[in-house]
């Protein structure tokens, strides 16, 4: 028999609701399969393994309900940057090490009302800084095509468990392309929703102009299932906007691309990119051709500036989101001399170098002096870069771009900051225009046998028809089966 | 613009941040000029954004289009004290303890 957690969610949901399985046998095939590759990947944090069974008694004891609930007894993990009452959350960071939400995040509630099981918590850069999980206080994790290897981040952990089938399915978020990019890097689907389409509620905020959560898992249906569940409106968000969800697993069921047209951005398929990822990302973007889309090749001509602009715009925010961390109320306290000097020696030792980078940065970016040379200026590029995308997607259904410009990397092979940040060069220009994007396992490259990725872009709250998209494209692809890095 | 070592040392008195004191085996000195050196490259590399004409755009703050209808101004009780003080780093009955202000 196939173990469990090898299905792939929508399978297993399907299983469960019929009653072939029951919701604790799959929670303990998940367990052992964590158990087993977590020394080799470290994807997460906090396991949840006794709340976990017991969540899973007494889903069995209440029964399969009537109308059934989307995720019942369906194993899941959730990003450490989201809250989860009464379980540790920590952003990875020290300064957080001891917190235990009072509450549950927004998307974490509803989850947990559409009957999932949250088993862990998985690992991430300190409060979703990077994109490698380098940054992670409690240690990196591994990329489960390749151990030695880096899973992508900042939803690192989230894209290594769903890689490494210890669960079914996870959330990120995505500040500048925190979800898509470990998705890709892992061989995952991820999607980045609209800004506004899930509540911030409960989220450890970055860049709250940016940040948006999102599911991570193996196949397309399967995330557009997960993004059915936590999508709508939250009053409890002042950015989350009421527009209607739509049915999106109904949208994965998209067959052919005839009607479609579908932007290249030349800007993202220029240089920079290796050999084996322009292949395998091209050979997709033939495939879309052979199902019927039209293929036009577009400019973004201000998306070069994108990586300046998000840096200051979104340090500058990090710097105001972070402030609140000073000892006093809640997190790490190191007593000082004095009021000011227990900030000092709280925030000192509580936060890692990277956050300290970031907050810096923003300070000085929204100084007296600087702040209308770098924070004003950043944000009228930001209105260029998001003019740009309005006008591409007047044309085209969705863009097409590939995830990164390379595979997963060796950690500690980028280590000056101004390189690390310019890795985000194919995701942050979507955050800057607050569009939907959703990541899809292109292939594996020719040269290193590591995931590809190729990012769909599509319009303000048109996650439906980027899944549609994504679909079509995922049937057609060749499957990338499991990962070869796990023991 | 050329971002100074003493300019790094002021911005971090402004976020309330000791650069000289995670030192984790590192000088404390070189730790502060390895932070300057790099937030000068990253600041550097900012200045590409002078070349774009950005003359009468209006700047782009959030990209929110419906924004969210305001909620009824209703006080609710959602959390009890407990749970509130529960991550307290000192707490003394109902209240955080705190360094004196004055």
């Amino acid at each position: 028999m196939t173990p469990l957690h090898t299905h792939n969610l929508t399978g297993i949901r399907d299983m469960l609701g019929r009653g072939e399985v029951r919701p604790s046998e799959v929670l303990e095939s998940c367990l052992e399969r964590l158990e087993n590759t977590e020394p080799q990947i470290h994807a997460c944090l906090t396991v949840c393994a006794d709340d976990a069974r017991a969540q899973a008694a007494a889903l069995e004891a209440e029964g399969r309900s009537s109308p059934a609930k989307a995720l019942w007894g369906v194993p899941l993990t959730v990003k450490d940057v989201l809250c989860t009452k009464g379980v540790r959350t920590t952003a990875a960071s020290r300064i957080l090490e001891n917190f235990v939400p009072p509450y549950d995040a927004f998307a974490v509630e509803r989850l947990k009302a559409a009957g999932a099981i949250i088993m862990a918590k998985t690992n991430l850069d300190e409060f979703a800084m990077g994109s490698s999980t380098e940054f992670s206080a409690f240690g990196g994790t591994n990329n489960p095509w390749d151990t030695a290897r880096i899973p992508g981040g900042s939803s690192g952990g989230s894209a290594a468990s769903v890689a490494a089938r210890q669960c079914f399915g996870s959330l990120g978020t995505d500040t500048g392309g925190s979800i898509r990019q470990p998705a890709g890097l892992c061989g995952c689907v991820g999607i980045k929703p609209t800004y506004g389409r899930v509540s911030r509620y409960g989220a450890i905020a970055y860049g709250s102009s940016f940040d948006q959560i999102g599911p991570l898992a193996r196949t397309v249906r399967d995330c557009a299932l997960l993004l059915s569940v936590i999508a709508g409106y939250d009053p409890r968000d002042a950015t989350s906007c009421d527009t209607p969800v739509r049915d999106y697993t109904a949208a994965a069921g998209r067959v052919g691309l005839s009607g479609i047209t579908l932007g290249l951005p030349v800007e993202y398929w220029g240089e920079g990119l290796s050999a084996e990822t322009e292949k395998a990302c091209r050979a997709a973007v033939n495939i879309a051709a052979d199902l019927g889309a039209k293929i036009k090749e577009i400019s973004l001509p201000s998306l070069p500036y994108g990586i300046a602009a998000y840096y200051i715009l979104a340090s500058a925010e990090a710097s105001t989101n972070l402030a609140r961390y000073d000892g006093m109320r809640f997190g790490l306290r190191v007593p000082g001399a004095d009021l000011a000097g227990t900030y000092v020696a709280s925030r000192s030792k509580g936060f890692g170098e990277e956050a300290q980078r970031r907050i810096l940065l923003g300070t000085y970016a929204l100084s007296s002096g600087y702040y209308d040379a770098y924070y004003t200026k950043a944000a009228k590029v930001r209105r260029l870069i998001a003019e740009d995308f309005a006008k591409a997607l007047e044309q085209c259904n969705a863009l097409l771009a590939p995830v990164s410009p390379v595979t997963a990397w060796k950690p500690g092979s980028v280590t000056d900051p101004l390189s690390q940040y310019k890795m985000d060069i194919l995701t942050i220009g979507l955050n800057l225009a607050g569009l939907p994007g959703l990541a899809l396992p292109a292939g594996l490259g020719e040269d290193s046998g590591l995931p590809v990725g190729l990012q769909i872009f599509g319009r303000a709250f048109d996650e439906a028809g980027i899944i549609g998209i994504a679909s079509a494209l995922e049937s057609a692809l060749p499957g990338l089966g499991e990962p070869k890095g796990l023991l | 613009m050329p971002v100074s070592k003493e300019q790094v040392l002021a911005t971090a008195v402004l976020c309330r941040l000791d650069l000289a004191s995670d030192v984790a085996g590192e000088d404390a000195d070189k730790r502060v000029e390895r932070l300057a050196a790099q937030l000068d490259a990253v600041i550097g590399y900012m200045d590409i954004l002078n070349k774009l004409d950005t003359e009468n755009i209006e700047p782009l703050y959030s990209t929110l289009q419906n924004p969210a209808p305001p909620r009824a101004d209703v006080a609710e009780k959602k959390r009890v004290a407990d749970e509130i003080l529960a991550n307290a780093p000192e707490r003394r009955q109902d209240f955080f303890v705190v360094p004196p202000v004055i």
